[in-house]
């Protein structure tokens, strides 16, 4: 497949070549939810270290905001990054490789927007507030994110487990939206797109039946503001540009957390 | 030589104990230690269908013992009205039970499962007429019609209703200890986080019922404030298990867990991806992903040597009032003891006591009177054949100044005495092997840390397509750190990779 001109890149040349190649990354697009990854994980997240991360926000206490689960190659992120500066953002991914390859990206975006950020870019930007951790969100993501830490929670083009045997294995779930509702704060919005009408239908059907999360439509959000949030979970992905290139449809739902009483 | 069971539940009552063992229930006069009830004792038919089951993994009793749920090897939970052991249901559970529990009202019995779900169902069962159809949108097989409370994406190794019944605390296979709302589990509370690793036992002492204790793979035990998720008070407990734990795990190839398993096997098996990987012949399926996703290991092309390893898995935690000292009791599988401290404020492994039996203890049960039921494992041998010894299966201990002791004979004696007698039912040595009495000693630990130890010195020596693809990432690499300046390669790479070992194969 050939490399495709990535639109966050500049034309300059230096930059084109510290970019990381995905033709260096590559990995088969699934990965056993389940299985015991070798991974290294924060035993909870008053342990993580978020100024290694963000060490330009390191004398904020800002910690995530944003969650891109299952972030891919990170057009998401890098898209969303500069149009809230002071707003943190993490990518998960599962796949090593492709975390690896995001990590390099943010790296090498740092890099070459302190030194050209000068009317380069459409908007000058350091990327200082992005970055990605190799994780396995179905298990881990209370270990990452405390308690209503999150005000956006992302779920762009996830993996469509197709056979009904493997919807098991899919990030949305009845139970682990308990896990979603957790970290997500009353008011916090779950994006989801997929190309998939099926998956798009699965998803909906279960975020609706949830007790702590209702169907917000596009146009509302759009008031509210997050516009740009919602055109960039359309177009700035990697898999969002591959269905459009092919002229394919793209279903999305957006879902307010709630709360609820106890029932007596 | 004859070999026995050895009990793995009692459920001690003033009137009438349960115990368990193997794939059968007796119930027997407390008092006089006369068998009531056997399913040993149970006509042709009742009987082979009691050992079709296998043996009972999972049990639990009412408040009132007058009922017992038991789950064996075949995914069917049984209840049972203990007066008379009749059979009152048979449901068909999802997956494989972890655990059980009846509500205090006993209208409700929980079952957790290996897939990580705690379901209710409804004391009276009524079959459904319909099969259950499953669609396109159905996320979970609920063959008896259950309500799903919560699941976890792990293994649920342990779980209990708060004595207020408002909260369930959930425990699983990686690390996490969760608070939901009871009985709308989908309303997290809160998490206790901390452990690093499986957590297999939780308690809230009725002494201090906003506390939790737990414990698993870890070498200690851990006090919570379970509202707040926040760690109180942490005691060593690993170096006083360490001299009792007799039994050694055989380590497992892989850290996987079974159901998943057979899922994958029998869809891997025949798949393209298969083909051309005959290096991969022979292994589960989740090993061959593991490869392709990082890349060759070491251990992929050797066979790893079994070794038998010390393995610290906590079973159970248990607390009672001796001499108006609040205490807590716990035993850890394969260990030979029973372990006790006093609770309270700046208790250190130093206060931990121990009352030794010389064999594995199974289970324990703590009676109203104080005494302490343990039921041993008398048949184990360091080889795994069964000793047929006659040595007691079950002793009652007292606490006495601080530390448990034998206790003297008394109004326990009568059952204790059915116990190690009459009421043990004989068993095979193959019967005795497929208790897998310490099965949690292989399937609690993960072990995919090596394999990416491995990946990091010998990747790049073993495949030239590889290590082109490093040489293109390195380029790159280097010049965004030489970029990053005066930052020096080490701190930048640090930066990068905040969160410690990850893949380092870059430098």
């Amino acid at each position: 497949m050939a490399k495709r001109k990535r639109t966050q890149a500049t034309s300059s040349q230096i930059e084109n070549f510290l970019l990381p190649q995905k033709k260096h990354y590559r990995q088969r697009a699934h990965a056993n939810p389940f299985s015991d990854h070798s991974l290294d994980y924060p035993s909870s997240p008053g342990v993580i270290h978020w100024a290694s991360h963000y060490p330009a926000f390191h004398d904020t206490g800002k910690i995530p905001e944003f969650a891109d689960i299952g972030c891919g190659f990170g057009g998401l992120l890098i898209a969303l990054a500069p149009l809230f500066p002071d707003v943190l953002m993490l990518g998960m991914e599962i796949r090593v490789q492709v975390s690896q390859y995001v990590e390099d990206r943010i790296a090498a975006l740092r890099v070459t927007a302190s030194e050209s950020s000068a009317g380069i870019d459409a908007i000058p930007h350091d990327y200082q507030n992005v970055s990605v951790v190799r994780a396995n969100a179905m298990k881990f993501l209370p270990n990452y994110f405390s308690k209503h830490s999150l005000s956006s929670l992302f779920f762009l083009f996830p993996d469509p487990h197709f056979k009904s045997r493997k919807h098991k294995a899919r990030i949305i779930s009845p139970t682990l939206l308990a896990e979603y509702a957790f970290v997500l704060r009353p008011g916090g919005i779950v994006y989801t797109i997929t190309d998939v009408k099926d998956l798009h239908e699965w998803m909906k059907v279960h975020l609706t039946a949830f007790p702590l999360f209702e169907p917000v439509d596009e146009e509302t959000l759009r008031k509210e503001g997050k516009g740009p949030i919602i055109d960039a979970v359309y177009t700035s992905t990697e898999e969002g540009k591959k269905v459009q290139r092919n002229g394919g449809d793209k279903w999305l739902a957006c879902f307010r957390r709630v709360q609820v009483s106890r029932n007596s | 030589m004859t070999v026995y069971y050895p009990y793995t539940h009692l459920f001690y009552g003033p009137s009438h104990t349960v115990a368990i063992s193997g794939p059968h229930i007796q119930v027997i006069n407390t008092t006089t230690g006369d068998v009531l009830h056997s399913t040993a004792l149970f006509a042709d038919e009742a009987r082979s269908a009691v050992l079709k089951s296998g043996p009972i993994r999972c049990a639990a009793v009412d408040k009132n013992l007058e009922y017992l749920v038991t789950t064996g090897e075949d995914k069917i939970l049984k209840l049972w009205e203990v007066d008379g052991l009749k059979l009152l249901s048979e449901r068909e559970l999802p997956k494989k039970p972890t655990g059980l529990a009846f509500s205090a009202d006993a209208q409700s019995i929980l079952a957790s499962d290996k897939f990580g779900d705690i379901f209710r169902y409804p004391f009276v069962h009524v079959p459904s007429t319909v099969t259950q159809k499953k669609d396109a949108l159905s996320s979970h097989e609920n063959p008896s019609g259950g309500q799903l409370i919560l699941g976890h994406a792990s293994p649920l190794n342990a779980f209990l209703l708060t004595h207020d019944e408002r909260y369930i605390i959930t425990a699983d296979r990686d690390e996490h200890i969760r608070v939901s709302w009871y009985p709308q589990g989908y309303n997290i509370e809160m998490y206790c986080p901390g452990h690093s690793k499986f957590v297999s036992a939780i308690h809230v002492p009725k002494f201090d019922q906003n506390k939790l204790i737990s414990g698993g793979g870890d070498p200690d035990l851990k006090v919570w404030d379970w509202m707040t998720g926040e760690i109180k008070h942490a005691i060593d407990v690993a170096e006083a298990i360490d001299p009792f734990l007799v039994v050694r795990a055989v380590k497992r190839r892989r850290g996987g867990y079974d159901d998943d398993e057979e899922d994958e096997a029998a869809e891997g098996n025949g798949s393209k991806r298969r083909k051309g990987k005959g290096r991969a012949k022979g292994k589960d399926r989740q090993e061959e992903e593991k490869e392709s996703e990082e890349g060759p290991t070491a251990s992929s092309s050797q066979p790893i040597t079994e070794n038998a390893e010390k393995v610290l898995v906590i079973q159970k935690i248990g607390s009672f009032e001796a001499d108006g000292v609040p205490t807590i009791i716990f035993s850890a599988v394969g260990a030979t003891a029973l372990f006790t401290f006093p609770y309270r404020d700046g208790v250190t492994a130093s206060d931990i006591r121990h009352f030794d039996f010389g064999r594995p203890i199974t289970n324990f049960t703590i009676a109203d009177d104080g005494l302490v039921w343990a039921l041993l494992d008398s048949e184990w041998t360091p080889d795994g054949v069964p000793s047929g010894s006659g040595i007691p299966f079950v002793k009652v201990l007292k606490f006495s100044l601080g530390q448990l002791v034998e206790a003297p004979s008394g109004s326990h004696s009568a059952l204790l005495l059915t116990l190690n007698g009459t009421s043990l039912v004989e068993a095979s040595v193959d019967d005795i092997k497929k208790l897998s009495l310490y099965i949690d000693l292989k399937s609690m630990p993960k072990y995919a840390d090596k394999p990416e130890e491995a990946e990091e010195t010998t990747e790049a020596p073993l495949d030239k397509k590889l290590s082109n693809r490093e040489l293109g990432r390195m380029k790159r690499k280097q010049i965004v750190l030489e970029k990053a300046g005066g930052v020096g390669v080490g701190e930048g790479e640090e930066e990068e990779e905040p969160l410690g070992k990850k893949s380092k194969s870059e430098l």
